[in-house]
């Protein structure tokens, strides 16, 4: 049975709640299935709602000694309701809402069955006393939806608990992707080092019609992998933009990524670097499976996008 | 009356601000790492000197006289800017005639006109500065040996009621070594990445081992092939 509030108890409870909204976050609530109430995030969220499916549902809330909290339904209540412990205080806030304290100094758990006057909203709340350092709710607010609503926050509710492990799990590994990662490319570089290091100083060199000129300085053996080393003179009077290297062996494409050093980028996502005019970019270009190619010529092509101002080295570049 | 002190600047002025323009503006770079072997036709005007005294001054006889030969280079560049290389020069000349000159002939002076021909071989190694990329103006120094061969001279007197045509004492053909010096200007354009035409323009004094200087102005049209050899 609900109670009325005395005027002593009013003014308690109004101290209770100038607390509770002191206490409470200016956002709006957010929006709770209809399963038990997840502890709020931060403390200062002290607000919940609760969906309410046709049917009804039970629901649980936390709160704290010394606070008052406040059931709040969207239409009127019956004036019958039913509390599992009598260390909770039960009075009527309006006639919409009841408002709970906790009295008895061992008090723990108690349910509340509730329900409005049409029977749309039927609850049965399970409030839990909480310690202060723990969130707890000072208004928990019910609204009666469709079991399809229901069903969907409940659905909801249930991925994001799913995914919540899954997240926080991502986004540890994406803080630690980057350390990963590099270790992972240092340890493969080392490796490769210990199995084979060795430097062969080339001098080819070639140009284009439009005085872009290409020199291949190095091949570098790391591994089971060669790298030419080469440098674009861009002595035109226009960018070159570098959009393909390969590297043959008789008609064998045998090269793998390529790099070029480039102050400056190009939007066309096919382009690998770019040379200003009057510079020189510095590139880099990938030989995998070097062994299969050693002591043979190799010829190699650097080409703009579509094959513009293609240059091709075909002497003076072999792996020894 | 006072000349004024600001004068306007002089051509040499203009041509030197023309030239360091010109080197800003294209960079002052040409072709590291390549070689150029260079074929130029060249016509040639040669000031032949002969130990003969010119009867009419009283000086040392000297010739002017045309001529035409070739040039065949090769050059490495060593920068962008740079070029190390040589040239072999084949010239020949028309006939010098000294008019009048006094020779001996069997120990007798003789007074007549006196011609010879002279053709010349000269190996020259310079550097040459470029300063551009697609239009390339250069400034070339050489030094080098020459070999000159000069055919017998021969004295015609056909005023002394005389016909003498003989060849004067110390004058048969000879061949002799000079010493070269070298200094060529010139424009070259380069068509696409192995052919370039150019003009240039060569003065060189040759200082004869015994044997008269003698200074050559050429000029010709050339044609350059281009590659990148592999040194090691």
């Amino acid at each position: 049975m609900i109670s009325s509030l005395s005027p002593a108890g009013h003014g308690a409870l109004v101290a209770g709640m100038l607390g509770m909204v002191a206490g409470t976050s200016p956002a709006a609530a957010q929006p709770t299935p209809a399963t038990p109430a997840r502890p709020a995030a931060t403390i200062q969220r002290s607000e919940a709602e609760f969906l309410v499916p046709p049917q009804g549902g039970a629901f649980e809330a936390p709160i704290h000694t010394g606070e008052v909290c406040i059931l709040s339904f969207a239409e009127k209540l019956s004036t019958q309701a039913l509390a599992s412990s009598p260390d909770f205080e039960v009075k009527a806030w309006g006639d919409d809402g009841v408002a709970i304290r906790v009295v008895g100094a061992t008090a723990k758990t108690t349910t509340l069955a509730l329900a409005t006057r049409s029977g749309m909203v039927k609850v049965n709340m399970t409030l839990t006393v909480v310690p202060p350092d723990k969130p707890a709710y000072t208004l928990v607010r019910f609204k009666a939806v469709s079991a399809e609503e229901a069903f969907d926050a409940q659905l909801k509710d249930a991925v994001a608990k799913q995914v919540a492990p899954l997240e926080a799990n991502l986004t540890r590994l994406r803080q630690n992707l980057e350390t990963t990662i590099r270790d992972r490319a240092d340890g493969l570089i080392a490796d490769r080092l210990l199995k084979r290091n060795e430097t062969i100083a080339l001098t080819a060199h070639e140009r284009n019609d439009d005085h872009v000129i290409v020199h291949v300085t190095r091949a570098v053996l790391v591994g089971d992998d060669g790298y030419l080393v080469f440098e674009i003179e861009n002595r035109s009077r226009s960018a070159y933009r570098l959009a393909g290297v390969r590297v043959q062996a008789a008609d064998r494409e045998v090269n793998g990524p390529a790099r070029l050093t480039s102050p400056t980028t190009d939007r066309d996502p096919s382009v690998i670097g770019v040379v200003p005019a009057g510079a020189i970019g510095r590139g880099i270009v990938v030989v995998r499976s070097v062994d299969q190619v050693l002591g043979k010529p190799l010829a190699l092509t650097v080409a703009g996008p579509a094959g513009a101002g293609a240059i091709r080295l075909d002497r003076g570049i072999l792996f020894r | 009356m006072m000349r004024s002190r600001n004068r306007r600047p002089g051509w040499r002025t203009t041509w030197l601000a023309l030239a360091v323009w010109w080197a800003a503006a294209h960079d002052a770079a040409a072709d590291r790492y390549e070689a150029t072997l260079t074929v130029q036709p060249i016509g040639a005007i040669g000031r032949i000197t002969e130990h003969v005294e010119n009867t009419a001054s009283g000086d040392a006889a000297v010739a002017s006289v045309s001529g035409g030969g070739g040039e065949v280079g090769l050059r490495y560049g060593l920068r962008n800017w740079l070029d190390i290389g040589g040239e072999i020069v084949a010239t020949g000349f028309t006939q010098a005639i000294y008019d009048p000159a006094t020779v001996a002939v069997v120990g007798n002076p003789v007074m007549g006109r006196l011609m010879r021909t002279t053709r010349l071989g000269q190996l020259r190694a310079g550097a040459t500065l470029r300063l551009g990329i697609s239009w390339v103006p250069f400034l070339r120094l050489g030094l080098g040996v020459g070999g000159r061969a000069l055919t017998s001279a021969t004295l015609q007197d056909r005023e002394h009621a005389r016909e003498l045509d003989v060849t004067p004492d110390g004058m048969n053909a000879s061949f002799a070594i000079d010493v070269v010096a070298s200094l060529g200007i010139g424009l070259e354009h380069r068509l696409d990445r192995r052919w370039t035409v150019g003009l240039g323009a060569d003065a060189t004094h040759a200082i004869g081992l015994g044997t008269p200087p003698l200074d050559v102005v050429s000029a010709g049209v050339s044609l350059s092939y281009t590659w990148y050899p592999l040194l090691w």
